[in-house]
């Protein structure tokens, strides 16, 4: 499973003020809360280990529809490369977290590695932050669909129980699928299969799964993927 | 304190954070906090303290994680109050 979540830093509601005063000690674990800085740096902190708590539920979720969002429970482990873990109880969830100015972008999988998953962020334009919902399922399905070179057109998402769910020609595709936006930023993980062109249909209806890529897929979505760069010193998050 | 007070002031708790705004002119029990009103994830836990505060009650997150609409909150809230 899968799950990914994206902060905006320059959206009024990242701002320091715009948090209750309570706010840190209601989600960040007691360590967690000692671990955040208390120059300028926290605002970035904060994010970063909000962003990890909640990609880390989005993959839980998916496993069970019983987990509770209760972001303590939610433990971050992260390293000065920004690349750890997330522990729920006795689950534990690799974790890795992006940041591109603004953007602070979280993905959690179930290999530390993250071979095969696609994932990426980018800003919105003014037009497409007119409807943010439909923009990541655009930056989304472009992004699937040029890495296993398929048809937008083919392509769509659909949320089933509220899970987004990727759709090819009409029919469910067994890829894990998280979508965030947040402020100017869109953010997305899927777990995809290869998907030939030729085949692509007939292994939908008949395989009930497809094999997993073989040249893999990377973690940078093309062109509109973050790449990592680090804004202020990280620190030890632990 | 009624249901219908409740209501009122659990909408004028939640309107800051709502991002639908026209959803927030139609809103009701059965309006949905993050889907219809577009409330943040992060912004919920504000919107919970707030409801704390303004209520004097305590919402632990398994109580939380329950409340999916308006209505989810009155009567959450309702039953808290007693």
């Amino acid at each position: 499973m899968i799950g990914n979540d994206v902060v905006d830093l320059s959206d009024p509601e990242s701002s320091r003020d715009a948090r209750h005063p309570r706010f840190d000690h209601r989600v960040f674990t007691p360590e967690e809360v000692r671990s955040l800085p208390t120059d300028h740096s926290d605002l970035q902190k904060r994010w970063i280990l909000w962003s990890a708590k909640e990609a880390a539920y989005k993959a839980a979720r998916r496993e069970s529809a019983e987990v509770v969002f209760s972001p303590t429970r939610f433990v971050v482990e992260l390293d000065r490369s920004l690349c750890g873990t997330v522990r729920y109880g006795i689950r534990r969830w690799p974790a890795r977290v992006q940041i591109d100015g603004d953007c602070v972008h979280a993905v959690v999988s179930e290999d530390a590695s993250f071979a095969g998953i696609l994932s990426g962020a980018r800003r919105l334009t003014s037009t497409e932050l007119c409807d943010p919902s439909e923009a990541v399922r655009r930056f989304t399905l472009s992004s699937i669909a040029t890495e296993l070179d398929l048809a937008i057109a083919d392509l769509r998402i659909e949320k089933i129980d509220r899970i987004p769910q990727l759709i090819l020609a009409g029919r469910a595709v067994p890829a894990a699928l998280s979508l965030s936006h947040h402020g100017s930023y869109a953010g997305f993980a899927c777990r995809a299969p290869r998907i030939g062109k030729a085949d692509r249909i007939s292994q939908c209806v008949t395989a009930g799964g497809f094999a997993h890529s073989s040249r893999g897929l990377s973690h940078a979505a093309s062109s509109t993927s973050i790449a990592y760069r680090p804004q202020v010193e990280q620190g030890d998050l632990r | 304190m009624d249901q219908t007070e409740i209501f009122e002031k659990v909408v004028k708790i939640l309107t800051p954070y709502v991002k639908n705004q026209q959803a927030l002119e139609g809103v009701s029990l059965a309006t949905h906090i993050l889907d219809d009103l577009k409330v943040n994830s992060a912004r919920l836990v504000d919107v919970v303290l707030e409801f704390e505060d303004a209520f004097d009650i305590e919402i632990d997150d398994d109580d939380v994680d329950k409340v999916e609409t308006v209505g989810n909150a009155v009567e959450l809230i309702e039953a808290k109050i007693g």
